[in-house]
C-alpha cells in the first residue's frame, strides 16, 4: 500500500487524544467544508484546550489552513465557501445559524439536537482573532494599527488607550523597539517586527484564542525566534491555535498536536507523545519525513 | 466589550455604502443610456424626414433643409481608416525598435517622452495641422504634384483638389500622428510582456530578430495588439479637433485623396452651434447617432474577437 | 569560414531591411513630434508675457491675454473631477469589492469602456440637451463641467478599480478578521491603502480633460469676459483657441498659439508630476 494511497485514507485509521472536556474553549465536531462543490475537510474533529498552544501540522493541501479559516468563519469572505458541522465556543455553536443549522440536518438528519445561536459575525471574530501568514499591517500609525480593532468596541480615547497599546505591545514583546516612534507608520517596521505588530493588533482585543496560520513562515530565522518566544509567553493567558509546516516549531512551541492529511485529522494528542511515540504509522511516516 | 453599534461594526452602515457604489456604478449605465436616448430622440425628426436615405444621400443643403449623411460618414470611415494605416506600421516599428534594437538608455528616456506625448490635447495637433502642415503639404506636395500629373491617369484623380492643404488626406496624416504616441506606447508595453525565455528560445535556434519579432513576439501579445487597433481606430472615428481644422469641411462625397470633406464629428462641431433651423440641429444630432452607433460597433467587435481568441 | 546559403543570406537581408525600417519609424515618428513640439514652441512662446495670465481676452487689435480662460479651464476641471472622483471612485470600489464578478458587474465594465471611447462631441450634445436646453435654459460652466465629469468618470472608474484590485485580500481580510464590517475596511484601510495611486488618477484624468474642446462647444460655450459664476457661460483656453485660431486676426492667432503651448506645458507638467508621485511612492 503507497503511503500517498488515497483510498486508504477513506477508511483511514484516527486516533484523537482530547484534552479533558472541562478545558475546552473551542471545539470542532464532524466538521466538512466545501469550495463549492469540492469538499477539502471530511468529518475534522478538534478540541482546543484553553489557554494553551495547540498546532496543526501536515502536508501542504492537507486543508490545516482551511480548518483554521473556519474557526472564525473568515472563508464566508468569499461566495461558495460552506462549512458544515459544529464549532462550539464556549457553548455555542458558531455555524449555527438558519442556513448552517439547515445543512447539519440535511447531513446527520433531523434529529440533530442544535440550538440556533445569533452570534454574529463581528463578535465572533472579537473572541476569535486572527494573524495571518504574510504580515499585514494596517497603513497607518504603529499606535493606530493596535487602536483600530479597540475602537471598533469601545469608545476609548487618550491615557486609557495608551494604556491598552502599550499592553498590547508588550504581550507581543515589540514595546521596547517602538515605544519612540509609535507615531509612525506600521509599514517601516521589519517583517518580523510587522508580524509581532499584527499579534500585538489581535491581542489588543482580548480574544479567547488566537489563530495563528504560518505566522513564521515569511520571517528570517531571528524573527521566527523572537516570534515563538512571544508566543511561549502568551500560554496560560492566550488560547492559541497554530498552522504549521514546520514540524520542529510545532514540537517546540505547542502542547497539544493534530496531524492532517488530505482533510482528514489522522491523529491528535499531546505533543510529547506525538513526536516520541504517535500511535499511527502513517503519522510516524510524516513526522519522521519520510513523506511531506 | 462587544456593542455592535460603535466604529466599523455597524451593518446599516455597511448597506449604505455598498448601496452608494452600486448606484454610482449604475450611474455609469444611465448616462450610457442617457447618451443613445437623448441622441435618438433630437436624431428622429431627420429619420422621421429622409428615412434610411438619410444614410446614403450627400446632399447636405441648409438652405432647402435637406440633408443627408453620406459625406460625413464617408470621410469619418476613410480618414479614420487611412490614419490607421499610417499610424499602425509606425508604432509597430517604434515600438519593436525601443524593445528589441536600441540601447536601454536612449530606450528608456524616448518611451518615457512617448508616452508623455500622448498626452497631448488634441486641439494642439490640429493648430499645427492648419498652420504648419497645410500650407507646406499644399506647397510641396499638392502643387508640384498637380504641374506633373498626366490629366486623366488615376493619379490624376486621386490628387485632384485644392491646393490648400486642408483635404482627406492630410487630415488623416494629422490623425496618424495623433494616434501614433499612444499606439506605440500600448504597443511597447505588449512586447515587455513577452518573457525573455521566449525570445532567447527564439534566438537559440539561430532567428533572426526579424523571425523573433515577426513569428514570436508579436503572435504572443496577438490579442493585446488587436485590442490596440480597436482603440486607436476608435479613437480616430470620435476625434474632433485634429480634423476639423484641416479637412476642408466640405459636405459632399470626397471625389479624391486631396478633396476637402468633412467628417460626422467636424460637422457637428463646425455647425452646431449656429444650426439654422429644427431641422438642421436635427440632422446634426442623427449624424451623433450614427458615429455613435459606428464606434460602439467597432468597440463590440473588438470585444467579441477578444474573447474569441482567448479561448 | 562558413559560408551562407542562398536562404540564409536572404534571412540576412530582411532582417537588415527590417531593423532599417524600424529605425526609420523611429526616426519618422520622433521626428513628427519633434517638429510640432518645435513649431509649438517658438509660435506660442512670443506670446507668453505677463499679459497672457493677468488680462482677459481682447478685441481684435488690442492689449489682452488669456486670464478670463485660464481660470475658465481651472474652474471647469476643478469642478468636473470633484464629480467624476466622486462617482468614478464609488463606482470603481464597486466593482473591486463588491459586484465586480457578478453579471452586472462585466456589463457595467463593459459599457463603462464604451463611455471610455466614446466620442467626446456626443457627450457634449448630450449634456446640451439635458443641462442648456433644459434645466438651466442656457449655456453654463456648470454644463460644461458636467460634460467634462462625463468624459472623466470611466477613466477614474477602471483606474480605481484596477487600484483596488492590486490591494492584497490579506489586508481586507486582517481588517474583517478583528470584527469589521466589509464597508469599515473598504474606507479605512483599503481606500488608504490605495491613495497614492488613487490621487495620482486624478492628476492625470485632470490633465486629460483640460485639453477637451469638443464637449464644451455646446455647454459652456465660451466666454470673452472674466467671469466665475457656474451659471453662466464661460471661457476655456481650448475653446478659446478654437476660435481665435480660426480667425483672421494675427494678434489672435498669436494668443492661439500661446494658449496651445500652455496647455500642453500644463498637461506634460502634471503628467511628470503623477508619474513621479508613482515612482516615489515605489522606492
Amino acid at each position: 500500500m503507497s503511503l500517498l494511497d488515497s483510498e486508504a485514507v477513506e477508511t483511514y485509521e484516527r486516533s484523537i487524544t482530547a484534552p479533558p472536556a472541562d478545558n475546552l474553549v473551542l471545539e470542532a465536531r464532524n466538521l466538512d467544508f466545501f469550495y463549492g462543490k469540492k469538499q477539502t475537510l471530511f468529518g475534522v474533529d478538534l478540541p482546543v484546550e484553553k489557554n494553551k498552544i495547540t498546532a496543526l501540522i501536515g502536508p501542504s493541501g492537507c486543508g490545516k489552513s482551511t480548518l483554521l479559516r473556519t474557526l472564525n468563519r473568515i472563508y464566508e469572505l468569499y461566495p461558495g465557501q460552506q462549512a458544515t458541522g459544529r464549532i462550539i465556543l464556549d457553548g455555542q455553536d458558531v455555524l449555527a445559524d438558519k442556513a448552517g443549522i439547515a445543512r447539519l440536518r440535511a447531513r446527520d438528519g433531523d434529529a440533530v439536537e442544535v440550538t440556533p445561536n445569533k452570534m454574529d459575525l463581528a463578535t465572533l471574530r472579537a473572541r476569535v482573532g486572527m494573524v495571518f501568514q504574510k504580515p499585514t499591517p494596517f497603513p497607518m500609525s504603529i499606535y493606530d494599527n493596535i487602536a483600530f480593532g479597540v475602537r471598533l468596541y469601545k469608545r476609548i480615547r487618550g491615557a486609557e488607550m495608551d494604556e491598552i497599546v502599550e499592553r498590547a505591545l508588550r504581550r507581543a514583546a515589540l514595546w521596547d523597539e517602538v515605544k519612540d516612534k509609535l507615531k509612525e507608520s506600521g509599514l517601516g517596521l521589519s517583517g518580523g517586527q510587522q508580524q509581532r505588530l499584527c499579534v500585538a493588533r489581535g491581542l489588543a482585543i482580548d480574544p479567547e484564542v488566537l489563530l495563528l496560520d504560518e505566522p513564521a513562515s515569511a520571517l528570517d530565522p531571528i524573527s521566527t525566534a523572537k516570534l515563538e518566544d512571544t508566543l511561549n509567553e502568551l500560554v496560560g493567558n492566550v488560547t492559541i491555535v497554530i498552522v504549521t509546516h514546520n514540524l520542529h516549531q510545532a514540537a517546540r512551541l505547542a502542547q497539544h498536536t493534530g496531524f492532517m492529511f488530505l482533510g482528514r485529522m489522522i491523529e491528535f494528542g499531546p505533543t510529547e507523545e506525538f513526536f516520541s511515540a504517535p500511535k499511527l504509522k502513517r503519522t510516524r511516516d510524516y513526522v519522521t519525513g519520510r513523506f511531506g | 466589550m462587544h456593542n455592535p453599534a460603535i466604529g466599523g461594526r455597524a451593518p446599516l452602515g455597511e448597506d449604505i455604502f455598498r448601496w452608494l457604489c452600486l448606484s454610482a456604478a449604475t450611474l455609469l449605465l444611465a448616462i450610457l443610456a442617457g447618451v443613445v436616448v437623448s441622441l435618438a430622440i433630437g436624431g428622429w425628426p431627420a429619420f422621421a424626414k429622409f428615412g434610411l436615405g438619410f444614410l446614403t444621400s450627400s446632399t447636405w443643403n441648409p438652405v432647402s433643409d435637406i440633408y443627408g449623411a453620406a459625406g460625413p460618414i464617408v470621410g469619418t470611415l476613410v480618414t479614420s481608416f487611412l490614419s490607421l494605416a499610417i499610424a499602425l506600421p509606425l508604432a509597430i516599428g517604434v515600438a519593436v525598435f525601443l524593445t528589441e534594437f536600441a540601447p536601454a538608455r536612449i530606450a528608456r528616456p524616448i518611451a518615457v517622452a512617448i508616452e508623455l506625448l500622448a498626452g497631448i490635447p488634441s486641439i494642439v495637433y490640429g493648430m499645427w495641422g492648419l498652420f504648419v502642415f497645410a500650407p507646406w503639404f499644399a506647397e510641396n506636395v499638392q502643387q508640384p504634384l498637380a504641374n506633373s500629373v498626366t490629366p486623366g491617369s488615376l493619379m490624376d484623380t486621386l490628387t485632384q483638389g485644392i491646393p490648400n492643404g486642408a483635404n482627406i488626406f492630410t487630415a488623416s496624416i494629422i490623425l496618424a500622428i495623433m494616434i501614433l504616441p499612444y499606439m506605440a506606447a500600448v504597443f511597447r508595453e505588449l512586447l515587455l510582456t513577452v518573457p525573455a525565455q521566449v525570445r532567447e528560445a527564439g534566438y537559440g535556434i539561430g532567428c533572426t530578430s526579424f523571425e523573433v519579432t515577426a513569428r514570436i513576439s508579436i503572435p504572443y501579445v496577438r490579442t493585446g495588439v488587436l485590442g490596440v487597433i480597436m482603440l486607436g481606430l476608435g479613437r480616430a472615428l470620435g476625434e474632433t479637433m485634429a480634423v476639423t481644422f484641416i479637412i476642408g469641411n466640405a459636405h459632399g462625397f470626397p471625389k479624391s485623396l486631396f478633396d476637402s470633406g468633412s467628417t460626422i464629428a467636424s460637422t457637428i462641431a463646425n455647425e452646431f452651434a449656429e444650426a439654422s433651423s429644427d431641422m438642421h440641429s436635427a440632422a446634426l444630432i442623427a449624424l451623433g447617432l450614427v458615429l455613435f452607433f459606428i464606434t460602439f460597433g467597432v468597440l463590440a467587435l473588438a470585444r467579441l474577437l477578444l474573447a474569441r481568441s482567448m479561448r | 569560414m562558413t559560408r551562407m546559403t542562398a536562404r540564409a543570406r536572404r534571412r540576412s537581408i530582411i532582417n537588415t531591411i527590417f531593423v532599417t525600417a524600424c529605425g526609420l519609424t523611429a526616426v519618422i515618428a520622433l521626428g513628427a513630434l519633434a517638429l510640432i513640439g518645435w513649431s509649438l514652441l517658438t509660435k506660442g512662446i512670443g506670446g507668453i508675457n505677463g499679459d497672457l495670465f493677468t488680462m482677459s481676452q481682447p478685441a481684435p487689435g488690442s492689449r489682452g491675454g488669456l486670464l478670463n480662460a485660464i481660470t475658465g479651464s481651472v474652474i471647469l476641471c476643478l469642478l468636473a473631477m470633484v464629480f467624476a472622483v466622486v462617482i468614478g471612485v464609488l463606482a470603481g470600489t464597486w466593482l473591486s469589492e463588491y459586484g465586480g464578478r457578478t453579471k452586472l458587474g462585466h456589463v457595467v465594465r463593459f459599457l463603462n469602456d464604451v463611455l471610455l471611447s466614446a466620442p467626446s462631441i456626443l457627450i457634449g450634445l448630450f449634456v446640451y440637451e439635458l443641462l442648456v436646453r433644459n434645466v438651466v435654459g442656457h449655456f453654463s460652466a456648470l454644463a460644461g463641467s458636467v460634460a467634462l465629469a462625463i468624459l472623466a468618470v470611466p477613466i477614474v472608474t477602471r483606474t480605481t478599480e484596477d487600484i483596488l484590485l492590486l490591494q492584497p485580500a490579506a489586508l481586507r481580510e486582517a481588517g474583517m478578521a478583528l470584527g469589521a464590517t466589509r464597508a469599515f475596511v473598504v474606507r479605512k484601510i483599503v481606500w488608504r491603502s490605495a491613495a497614492t495611486g488613487l490621487l495620482t488618477a486624478g492628476l492625470l484624468g485632470f490633465a486629460r480633460i483640460s485639453g477637451e474642446t469638443a464637449p464644451l462647444l455646446f455647454t459652456s460655450l465660451g466666454n470673452q469676459f472674466f467671469s466665475v459664476k457656474l451659471l453662466q457661460p464661460i471661457a476655456s483656453l481650448p475653446t478659446t483657441i478654437f476660435q481665435f485660431a480660426l480667425s483672421a486676426y494675427d494678434d489672435w492667432q498669436r494668443l492661439a498659439w500661446a494658449g496651445a503651448l500652455l496647455i500642453a506645458a500644463s498637461v506634460l507638467a502634471i503628467n511628470i508630476a503623477g508619474r513621479a508621485i508613482i515612482h516615489g511612492k515605489s522606492s
